[in-house]
């Protein structure tokens, strides 16, 4: 049985320009000590994916319309408030994109992951500390003795995402999730924290969920592979099919708009249009305004997900035959 | 930390001087003269000129100035022109008055208004969160004096309840506790004029300040460790929220000692500011500046208590 199951997940906004289905209808498994990617471009809704699972949404606005969320076989959307708190930063932790503004200023790191091993590890002050200079010593921090006691502010980008990831490895989580870890950051430092997040994966047998932009980090870390397009999920195979052979056109424009080291950078292919606006969208397939293959029947109605031989899915009329 | 303090200390030295410089020469530049409420038009020039020689007025300004400080740096602040006494003995006779009024208000402008801001920012758009905004919009632009003479009206000449001015009544002869409930009737209202358009700007500044802090990542960071919403707000960003607010702190200090002057007044307080402002009826050059180089010392300390507290809130400061 796979440890989460997502089903069908509607995650709306109800703002003054209207209502914005920022994930509409999203279904995803990850099965246990396995990495899932999310890809896709910026604002079709990964984050939001990612936060729903967490539960964490701001419901000003926003709305859980439907779907359930299966983690170890109980759905949390279901679960009170008080549950739910329970499992985050517990069983299931998540790491965010900007590790320069996510940790608390006024507090030291040390304060900030003994504070999660106190409330989910129901340790003391004196083996929190302990246990905390022990993770900061596991992901790589050095002179970690020293280093506990430091403000974050005292710290390089690349040692405050390490902390972050001390901190949500707290709780022996069974998933973390990792919204976009290493976009912030340059790319030696985030080939070290894709490399320790690898290597964490390996010693303590967690699944990972790792969003990002960039198929590069995907081709690294991933099992398989999600790509996301407004709101949906347009393809999904294991990263080596993905690869080897894909299928949606929007997937085979991300990985055309990857830059190749031998080309010159003003030949550097991106995706031509914009994405659709969330208040505003197509109401056959979303991609088909920036479609080539696109064709009047294309724009009727929703495609759905279809399933190809060997499980791989994908969300175009063109691969249905 | 010791040594942020130690700074900031030493550098207060070089402003109290430039303070003695502002005080002195500000009021030299004032029109009238020391001499002016003692003079009528039949006084002759003869005993004008004793007059000033006495007070050493026809000395060069830079000389008056010199003999100002080397007094000043013996702690005397010189003579009132009005009635002779010294400065200093006047000031300090009503400076426990004055300190028990805006520390009181002062306070209450914090303990009240810091968790009314709060309240209004997690209560963002609720009927609770319109109201105290009507409630600061009004108590920002009430003026003193109109809201102590309301407060007047009704409680103490309608209802009966309180004093309407002074600082306990001559004729009581209670003692320990009783002589402290006796003074806080007569404490209740001018504090509450002192205090009320600080509470409002301190509410406005914490609600803003507290919106702010939790939309931070930070914040969404707490919650995803599995913070309860209590821990969230009055841990993680309680703390935050206040470094903006800080600033106010500094501010209100002269705000309050200003305001003392109006307030006083009207209730017959008898602190600083009632002192200042029959100084100023009578022309007491002397009193008069006594009292700006003290409340300018007082302001000083006020500020440097805050960026003490900057410091003692913000990691990023202290080192
Ligand atoms: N609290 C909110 N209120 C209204 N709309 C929101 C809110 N949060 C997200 N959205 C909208 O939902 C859509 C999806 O946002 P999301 O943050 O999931 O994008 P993303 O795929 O993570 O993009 P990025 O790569 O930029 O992080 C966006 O159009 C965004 O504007
Ligand atoms: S369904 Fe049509 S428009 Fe959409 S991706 Fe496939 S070919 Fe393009
Ligand atoms: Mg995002």
């Amino acid at each position: 049985m796979s440890l989460l199951e997502v089903k069908d997940l509607k995650t709306y906004f109800y703002t003054d320009a209207g209502c914005g289905k920022a994930v509409d209808g999203v279904t995803f498994s990850v099965d246990k000590g396995k990495v899932l990617g999310i890809v896709g471009e910026s604002g079709c809704g990964k984050s939001v994916t990612s936060l729903s699972i967490m539960r964490l949404v701001d419901l000003t606005t926003g709305k859980y319309e439907g779907g359930s969320i299966l983690f170890d076989g109980q759905d949390i959307l279901k679960l009170p408030e008080k549950e739910m708190r329970k499992l985050r930063g517990n069983k299931i932790s998540m790491i965010f994109q900007e590790p320069m503004t996510s940790l608390n200023p006024v507090f030291t790191i040390g304060y900030q992951i003994e504070e999660s091993l106190m409330l989910h590890k129901g340790l003391d002050k004196k083996a929190a500390r302990a246990r905390a200079i022990e993770l900061l010593e596991m992901v790589g921090i050095p002179e970690a003795g020293k280093r506990v006691d430091e403000y974050p502010h005292q710290l390089s980008g690349g040692m405050r995402q390490r902390v972050m990831i001390a901190m949500a490895l707290a709780g022996d989580p069974e998933l973390l999730i990792a919204d976009e870890p290493t976009t912030a950051l340059d790319v030696t430092i985030q080939a070290q924290i894709l490399e320790l997040l690898k290597e964490l994966k390996e010693k303590l047998g967690m699944s990972i969920i790792i969003i990002t932009h960039d198929l590069g980090v995907i081709a690294e870390m991933a099992d398989e592979v999600a790509v996301m397009y407004a709101g949906e999920i347009v393809e999904k195979a294991t990263t080596r099919e993905l690869f080897d052979a894909p299928k949606h056109p929007y997937t085979i424009g991300l990985m055309n708009s990857i830059p190749d080291v031998n080309e010159e950078v003003d030949r550097l292919r991106t995706l031509e249009g914009l994405v659709p606006s969330l208040y505003d969208m197509p109401s056959g397939c979303r991609f088909a305004p920036r479609c080539q293959f696109a064709c009047p029947e294309c724009e009727k109605e929703r495609i759905p997900l279809k399933e190809l031989e060997g499980g791989r899915q994908v969300r175009c009329r063109r691969c249905e035959q | 930390m010791g040594k942020y303090i130690r700074k900031r200390l030493l550098q207060a030295i070089p402003v109290i001087f430039g303070i003695t410089i502002l005080t002195f020469f500000i009021m030299k530049l004032a029109p009238g003269g020391p001499l002016t409420g003692m003079i009528s038009p039949r006084t002759s020039s003869e005993s004008i000129q004793r007059a000033m020689e006495a007070m050493g007025l026809n000395k060069p300004i830079i000389v008056q100035y010199w003999n100002w400080l080397k007094e000043l740096l013996q702690g005397n602040l010189g003579y009132s022109t009005y009635n002779g006494q010294a400065v200093l003995a006047q000031i300090l006779e009503r400076l426990p008055a004055t300190l028990l009024l805006t520390v009181t208000a002062f306070v209450l402008s914090f303990v009240v208004g810091i968790p009314l801001g709060v309240y209004s920012a997690t209560h963002k758009y609720s009927k609770a969160d319109y109201g105290l905004t009507v409630f600061s919009f009004v108590g920002i632009s009430i003026p003193s004096f109109f809201f102590g003479m309301g407060l007047i009206y009704i409680f103490a000449l309608k209802l009966g309840w309180l004093p309407t001015s002074g600082f306990g009544s001559s004729t009581f002869r209670g003692e320990g506790l009783a002589l402290v409930l006796h003074k806080l009737k007569y404490l209740i209202m001018p504090a509450a004029v002192m205090s009320l358009s600080n509470i409002a700007t301190v509410m406005r500044f914490a609600r803003s300040s507290m919106i702010e802090t939790l939309n931070q990542d930070y914040i969404r960071t707490a919650r995803a460790k599995g913070l309860s919403e209590k821990v969230v707000i009055y841990r993680h960003a309680l703390k935050n929220s206040l470094i903006p607010v800080i600033t106010i702190f500094g501010q209100s200090i002269p705000n309050l000692f200003g305001g003392a002057y109006i307030t006083e007044k009207v209730f017959a307080w008898p602190g600083m500011g009632l002192l200042g402002v029959d100084a100023i009826n009578n022309r007491d050059y002397q009193i008069l500046m006594g009292l700006t180089l003290f409340t300018a010392i007082l302001v000083l300390l006020g500020n440097l208590l805050a960026d003490i507290m900057y410091a003692f809130v913000d990691p990023r400061i202290r080192y």
